[in-house]
Parts: C-alpha cells; sequence; structure tokens
C-alpha cells in the first residue's frame, strides 16, 4: 500500500473512462498531489478486475460505456465496497436537474465538460468528510457537493438511466410494505411505469409519483422493456415533477395528521371523480383503442378513441342491444349474474365489464395481441374509482 | 376413419373444470353434447344461436366479425365459438383457462373438418 513521506496512506483513486484523453488530464491532475494516486480502468469490467485486488477510497467513472456501464460499476461497488465513494461523469445533465438534485441532497455526477478544478474540489471535499473534517460534513450540506454518491438512491438511478440512454426495466420491491413496482426506459426515455400494492395498481405518471415517494425496498435492473407506453413526458420534467410531488405528499400527509380522519377520505374522493384520467388510465394500461363507460341503456357517460376507425356511438348502441339476450342466457344456466363480456375479432378484442352495483360497465377494445388479463385489470382498477364516483 | 363429434367432445375429458360441451348448428339442433339431460341441452340450443346470431348482426354494423364470445358469470364461464356452420359452446369453471384455449382450438380443428366434409358431400 502507497503511503505519503510522512507516513500517511496515499488517497487511492480509480478513474474509469473508455476516452483516454479525458482520463489522461484527470490523472494528470491528480497525480500532481503528494498524497494521492490515481489510476485508470478503459472500461467497467476492468475497473472491477482493479478493485478487486486492491483496496480503493475513491472511483471515478464515466456514465457511458460500452459493457459494463457507470451504473452496474456504481452497483457493483454498491454491493461488494460499500465504503468507495464513486463520482458520476456524464453530460446530458440540465441546469434545472442539476439544481434540484444538489438541492435535495442526493449527490450524484459532474456534468461533462468539466473544469478540473471543480472535480478537484469535489473530490478534497469528499475525502474531508472520509477523514473525519467536522467543517467538511458541514460543508457538505450546503455547498454544492454534486458529484459524491452517499448511498444508491432509486430516483438517482432512474436519473443516471437516463442520462446514459438506457433501454432497460427498473424491477422495484418493497417485500416489508408488500409494494412492487416497475420503471421502463427507452434509450434514455421514460416509457412506462406501474405499481401493485396491497391497495390497488397503479400504472403511468401515477405510479412513477407513487415509487418515488416510496422509502426503503430494493430494485433490481432487468434488460427487456414492455411495449407498453404510459409516459411520454420528458424525463426530467418527470423528474422535477416527482420531487415536486413528494414534497407536497409530505406536507400533506403532516397536515392531515393534525385532523380528523374523515377529512382525509374525502380528498380521496375528490381525487377520483374525473372519469377523463379514468379513461386515459385505461387507454395506457390496456393499450386500448378505445374506451367507454356506458349505461345498460346504451347511453354514453365518457368516451376515449383512438383511432376514427370506430363509432362509439354506433357500438355503445349495437352493444346495449345483445345485453338482454346475454342476461336471458345467464338466468338461464343459473350461472350467476354476468360479469364480463369477451367478444374475440380477427384484430381486436372487446370486453365489457359490468361497475359492480351500478348500471354502468366500461368497455374497452384492444388490438388482438394485447393480454386480456391485462386489459382485465386496467377495467378492475377504474371500476374502483367509478364505484367511489356513485 | 373420419372425425366425429365424439372426437370433439373427448377433447374435453381430461379437464375436470369442464362443466360441460354442446355442439349445435345454425338451425339450432343439438349436434353433440356432453351434457346428461337431455331437456337441458335442447332448451338451451336456440338461446345459443339467437345469442350469437344477435351479436353477430350487431358487430356485423360495426363492420367486425365475431370470432370467440366469452361470457364470464359469477361461478363459470360460457365459451361460444362459430365454426363454419356449426357452433360450439363450452361451460367451464374459472380455473384452466390457459388449456382450456388450446383444447378449444384443438376441437375448432376438428369441427372445421366435420363442416368441410359435410360440405364437400352435400
Amino acid at each position: 500500500m502507497s503511503s505519503t513521506e510522512s507516513g500517511k496512506k496515499k488517497r487511492q483513486i480509480l478513474v474509469v473512462d473508455d476516452e483516454q484523453s479525458i482520463a489522461i488530464g484527470i490523472l494528470k491532475m491528480l497525480n500532481q498531489e503528494p498524497d494521492t494516486e490515481a489510476v485508470h480502468a478503459l472500461s467497467g469490467e476492468q475497473a472491477q478486475d482493479i478493485l478487486n485486488n486492491q483496496p480503493y477510497d475513491l472511483v471515478i467513472t464515466d456514465i457511458r460505456m460500452p459493457g459494463i456501464n457507470g451504473i452496474d460499476l456504481l452497483k457493483h461497488v454498491r454491493s461488494h465496497f460499500p465504503n468507495i465513494g464513486v463520482i458520476i461523469m456524464t453530460a446530458y445533465g440540465s441546469p434545472e436537474v442539476q439544481e434540484e438534485a444538489s438541492r435535495r441532497g442526493s449527490l450524484f455526477y459532474i456534468e461533462k465538460p468539466f473544469d478540473l478544478q471543480k472535480l478537484k474540489s469535489i473530490i478534497n471535499d469528499f475525502f474531508s468528510k472520509k477523514e473525519g473534517s467536522k467543517g467538511a460534513a458541514q460543508a457538505e450540506s450546503d455547498s454544492d457537493i454534486q458529484g459524491v454518491i452517499p448511498g444508491l438512491q432509486l430516483m438517482d438511478v432512474v436519473q443516471m438511466n437516463c442520462l446514459s440512454r438506457m433501454t432497460c426495466t427498473l424491477l422495484i420491491k418493497n417485500s416489508e410494505e408488500n409494494k412492487q413496482g416497475i420503471i421502463c426506459f427507452k434509450r434514455g426515455d421514460i416509457t412506462h411505469a406501474e405499481t401493485h400494492t396491497s391497495s390497488g395498481s397503479r400504472s403511468g405518471k401515477d405510479a412513477f409519483f407513487e415509487i418515488a415517494s416510496w422509502s426503503g425496498g430494493s430494485f433490481d435492473t432487468l434488460s427487456e422493456i414492455p411495449e407498453t407506453v404510459t409516459i411520454v413526458d420528458n424525463w426530467e420534467q418527470l423528474l422535477i415533477e416527482s420531487l415536486a410531488h413528494v414534497k407536497e405528499e409530505e406536507n400533506d400527509s403532516a397536515k392531515q395528521n393534525q385532523k380528523p380522519k374523515i377529512q382525509t377520505e374525502v380528498a380521496q374522493e375528490n381525487d377520483s371523480g374525473d372519469t377523463t384520467n379514468m379513461l386515459d388510465r385505461i387507454m395506457a394500461s390496456a393499450t386500448a383503442d378505445a374506451v367507454f363507460i356506458i349505461t345498460q341503456d346504451g347511453f354514453v357517460i365518457d368516451k376515449r378513441l383512438k383511432s376514427d376507425k370506430l363509432d362509439l356511438d354506433k357500438s355503445s348502441d349495437q352493444i346495449s342491444k345483445m345485453l338482454p339476450n346475454i342476461v336471458e342466457v345467464s338466468q338461464a344456466i343459473h350461472g350467476g349474474e354476468v360479469n364480463e363480456i369477451n367478444l374475440r375479432f380477427k384484430e381486436s378484442i372487446m370486453m365489457v365489464r359490468n361497475v359492480e352495483s351500478s348500471d354502468l360497465m366500461i368497455i374497452v377494445i384492444s388490438p388482438s395481441n394485447v393480454a386480456s388479463g391485462n386489459m382485465y385489470k386496467a377495467i378492475e382498477r377504474e371500476s374502483e374509482n367509478l364505484k367511489k364516483i356513485i | 376413419m373420419g372425425t366425429n363429434f365424439s372426437d370433439v367432445i373427448s377433447e374435453f375429458n381430461e379437464l375436470d373444470s369442464i362443466e360441460g360441451v354442446l355442439v349445435i348448428d345454425t338451425d339450432g339442433l343439438v349436434m353433440a353434447s356432453s351434457f346428461e339431460t337431455q331437456g337441458y341441452t335442447e332448451s338451451a340450443a336456440p338461446m345459443y344461436l339467437k345469442l350469437i346470431s344477435d351479436i353477430h348482426t350487431n358487430m356485423q354494423t360495426l363492420q367486425e366479425t365475431t370470432n370467440q364470445v366469452c361470457l364470464v358469470l359469477n361461478e363459470k364461464l360460457v365459451l361460444i365459438q362459430p365454426v363454419f356452420d356449426l357452433i360450439l359452446i363450452v361451460y367451464s369453471k374459472k380455473n384452466n383457462l390457459d388449456i382450456l384455449q388450446k383444447k378449444i382450438k384443438s376441437a375448432v380443428l376438428l369441427l372445421q373438418q366435420i363442416s368441410k366434409h359435410e360440405i364437400i358431400n352435400s
């Protein structure tokens, strides 16, 4: 192990970047310091080998590299060497996101191209903190340090996936609270999110915001992504919104704790009293061509249509005409109430479901390759919301 | 030896979730049935015929042709599948659904053979 002339252990830094020119500049700067020893790895794989053979204090890594990228390396470091600090170098980050990131204190990246002196200052702050300097610990809370990752947070990974233009699915689990969710990325864009908890399931932005509010749990990265697209917002905007959302929820929860419980219930009812959002969510979850809510008389309460190939008013009219016969069949065979009718056509499936305890029905028409389970789940979820309105 | 209606009914024998299978023609005549009570199937046949022709007419207005109808009731499923001039009706409990669709496909293939044969002979 290397030490300085005064016998003090040298700061061991590993710089990981497949672009030699950037790495050389950083190494040159670091190795000028008498108390620092920096080495270079050209890839994530090489970095893992080096780390397995020698202890390091800090890893500075590029995010986009062939093979094991910066995020994979970060996960490896977090799981095998939790005491090693990590600085992520990346391009693409917008000032808004950086500002939001540093404001909430999750310190995660330095944007390329960067001033070497700025990097140096981040590194010094990291070591000051690591070596127990009280002043530096204070500095962490109120300075503009934005490179060190003290602990890997979910939203950090989300952001890094976006920054590195990843195509993957993040699987998030919180076994203690029986929650599970996914966030899907396609070339760095957040395309879909869904959650399944004991209180129900969500998809789209709602699910993303819900996941952002979870504390604790674990996550894993899967290379497969579903075709479902429920989120089209710019990821930076989405992250900022989610941070604001979490903050709002925290404030609401603090306020609600001081109020009688009945006020919470009223707030939830108001929140779900909009069929526009319900239909949008069904359209997204069931990849539907059309969704409509009708009464058993065929009166259309609300509708949503992706293409003009269907005449919804006409469809609802035709479906309502079929109902008396269907009810007659179910009565004749003593099978109980009709809960659902599925009609399979050449290129599409039509699912008609009763909203329990009402004369309303939700009808979803999806392409035939959509799993009927997804259609069922989407309808059931919103049936619950519809029941609240009724 | 040609395929007959018993082969269609037998397709579902190994599934204990099946409550009964019925094959009717477009005149409402029962061609085959696994139900023990004959009176029941005789009365059910015209009801299904009416239902499927009703769905067919309504969906035709929307320029769609219905390949399969599934009624999900509280306690059971009823799958109705037109095959040329025959209609296959399967009553099932709400389990073994993955195998059920495969069995229906096999039964439909058999019914297609029977229907084609009838068409050629006539």
